[in-house]
């Protein structure tokens, strides 16, 4: 214990030990690659990473948004991902994420937009004041919904504004009319009430039993397809067994990014013990419903099929 | 040999980053500018941590005379991640508009704080408490206090949970304030000036109580204050960087192998191992690019202190 080292050093004067010859050779090498780094190369600052990216240069730290750039045509303007991006290029630098940023990846890739999903606290000071620094611009979209997507396509129109193409504005034209259409659908299904509709639960995991609530764009895109969403909750909503059987589904589509992913949770669902027979569950891969981004729009057909009771893996 | 690891580990995080250029990967050779001086507070920041942490690790072992007391054994990181949880989860179980981002550090302070108050209070530390009964108290406090974390953590909404998770992996601050750098460079000033005036105290009051006794050390005082120095560095080292694990353990003992157990060296080379060790787990994880973002340093701290601690074991230092 301390008390016997200590008792065992007393006699011995302080800081008078020489280092042993392991570590007396390690200083030495250090020693070594220290004065070769200091003298053998010389101050040099990383390049700016793909310097020929095309103007406005964007980094995006969130999924969603690198996702939906790449829906828009726009891969080729992206100069920083987050971890999660995985529709660009992996070599891009890894500028952050929703939580936490890489000051010196930012840096290089030197972008003149920086796109942010923030988290609950909000954009991290010292960020907003990185970007003020360098000339970033800052833009802080929070997705959740359809009204958020329609949001981040009048961002992306303002970031390009003169510099929009021809074929950029008829896509930013007609996702805008996708969304509108999706507004309408919800807003007619919240006037109609939801009699006759078949109730749907979507299922995004088994490990805990994670089902989609209200208020968010799968919502918004199960509603607009002309089902009813039989989670009564907001959000996303972890859901105990019981409450699972007392739900009163018609359906329920298991989503998942992969065949495999979607049909295990398929399967646990399937074998609770439902009393008498469980309702219609079907396992669904597409994996582009699972960020809140403008790919999501293109599954939109295959989930109003699958409310319909139309294909589905089973 | 401390002071060239350290400046070592320093150089070499000045000296390697992102290459940038199209193929990605890293550069060896020193930037200049702006890149610059990113590397350069981001060294003085994990150096300051890491003394913050080493320092308080050595006050509670002497407090403790225990080998392996650590910064969060009093339930320091139990208590910031409580204080946290709260920040960000009370305005959005109330409805009110969410913490802005400073709420995550005043959250963090006062839970540090209030544990380490609750800790010295339970544990009688104010009397000079026995030192299990300090362990034990903090030990239990830490046990409810990640309960409590817990059980806040299921009031927000199944989404914003990673943003309660996401604090407690411990993260060097990339842009840190300056007066965040000011008031952990005058927290390490004064903890390190305290705890070397009273080295020759702390010598032997880790002898035993009756030869404490007998050369006049006034022991409660003296556990009184090694409970202060320990679980204020500690508090102030969380808030700022949330829980970085393994330095306030190995740093100390680091130390003790290369100068001794003098305690009138062992402050000040304990400062400087634990600055070393952090500033190398920093090198580690701006050597590593996994290509999915930066390891929180914590993680890097864990992976190599843990190891590097076991190893300490088996060479039956403290066998004795």
């Amino acid at each position: 214990m301390i008390g016997e080292e200590y008792r065992a050093e007393l006699d011995k004067p302080a800081g008078k030990r020489r280092a042993a010859p392991v570590q007396q050779m390690a200083g030495l090498l250090l020693t070594v690659v220290l004065i070769w780094l200091l003298f053998g190369r010389g101050a040099t600052a990383p390049a700016v990473s793909r310097p020929d990216a095309p103007a406005p240069r964007i980094a995006s730290m969130s999924p969603a948004v690198t996702d939906s750039l790449v829906e828009l045509g726009l891969a080729d303007h992206v100069v920083g991902r987050s971890g999660f991006c995985t529709a660009v290029d992996r070599a891009l630098p890894v500028v952050g994420d929703l939580r936490s940023f890489d000051a010196e990846r930012l840096a290089i890739a030197a972008p003149d937009v920086l796109f942010v999903q923030p988290p609950v606290a909000g954009v991290d000071p010292s960020l907003r004041e990185l970007c003020a620094d360098r000339g970033i611009a800052l833009v802080e979209r929070r997705l959740d919904g359809m009204r958020d997507l329609a949001a981040l396509v009048d961002d992306v129109a303002e970031v390009f504004a003169e510099r929009a193409d021809e074929a950029l504005r008829g896509r930013l034209a007609s996702a805008r009319e996708v969304l509108a259409t999706i507004e309408a659908g919800v807003a007619a299904a919240g006037a109609d009430g939801s009699g006759g509709r078949p109730r749907i639960a979507i299922a995004l995991s088994a490990d805990p039993f994670l089902f989609v609530g209200r208020g968010n764009y799968l919502d918004e895109l199960l509603v607009s397809s002309g089902g009813a969403n039989a989670v009564p909750r907001d959000g996303w909503v972890e859901l105990p067994v019981e409450s699972i059987l007392a739900l009163g589904v018609d359906r329920i589509v298991a989503l998942g990014a992969s065949d495999e992913a979607a049909l295990s949770i398929a399967n646990v669902i399937e074998v609770l013990p439902w009393r008498g027979a469980p309702p219609a569950i079907v396992g669904a891969t597409l994996p582009e419903l699972l960020t809140p981004s403008l790919a999501a729009l293109r599954g939109r057909a295959r989930l109003a099929e699958l409310v319909a009771g139309e294909g589905g893996e089973r | 040999m401390l002071c060239v690891f350290l400046a070592g580990a320093a150089l070499l995080r000045l000296a390697i980053g992102p290459a940038g250029g199209d193929g990605g990967g890293l550069s060896l050779g020193f930037a200049s500018g702006a890149i610059l001086e990113l590397r350069l507070t981001a060294v003085a920041s994990a150096a300051l941590l890491g003394a913050a942490l080493s320092l308080s690790g050595l006050a509670l072992q002497g407090l403790l005379r225990n080998p392996l007391a650590s910064p969060f054994i009093l339930g320091v990181s139990s208590g910031a991640g409580f204080g946290v949880t709260l920040a960000l989860a009370l305005p959005l179980a109330l409805g009110l508009p969410a913490a802005r981002f400073g709420g995550e550090v005043v959250g963090a302070s006062a839970g540090a704080l209030a544990a380490i108050v609750l800790v010295g209070w339970l544990g009688g530390a104010r009397r000079g408490g026995d030192p299990t009964t300090l362990v034990l108290t903090g030990v239990v406090a830490g046990a409810i206090l990640s309960a409590g974390s817990m059980l806040v953590e299921q009031l927000v909404p199944f989404g914003m949970r990673g943003d309660l998770l996401s604090w407690m992996a411990g993260r060097l601050p990339e842009l840190p304030s300056r007066a965040a750098m000011l008031t952990l460079a005058s927290s390490v000033a004064v903890g390190a000036t305290l705890l070397a005036a009273r080295a020759r105290a702390l010598d032997v009051a880790c002898l035993s109580d009756e030869e404490a006794a007998s050369s006049g050390v006034d022991l409660a005082r003296l556990r009184f204050e090694l409970f202060v120095v320990g679980g204020l560095l500690a508090a102030i080292a969380v808030a700022y960087a949330g829980p970085i694990g393994f330095i306030g353990l190995i740093g100390p003992h680091a130390a003790r192998r290369l100068v001794g157990s003098h305690h009138r060296a062992l402050v000040p080379a304990s400062a400087i191992a634990g600055a070393a060790l952090l500033v190398g787990a920093d090198l580690v994880r701006q050597a590593i690019d996994l290509g999915t973002g930066r390891l929180p340093v914590g993680v890097v701290t864990a992976i190599v202190g843990g190891p590097a601690f076991l190893w300490l074991l088996r060479r039956g230092r403290w066998a004795s």
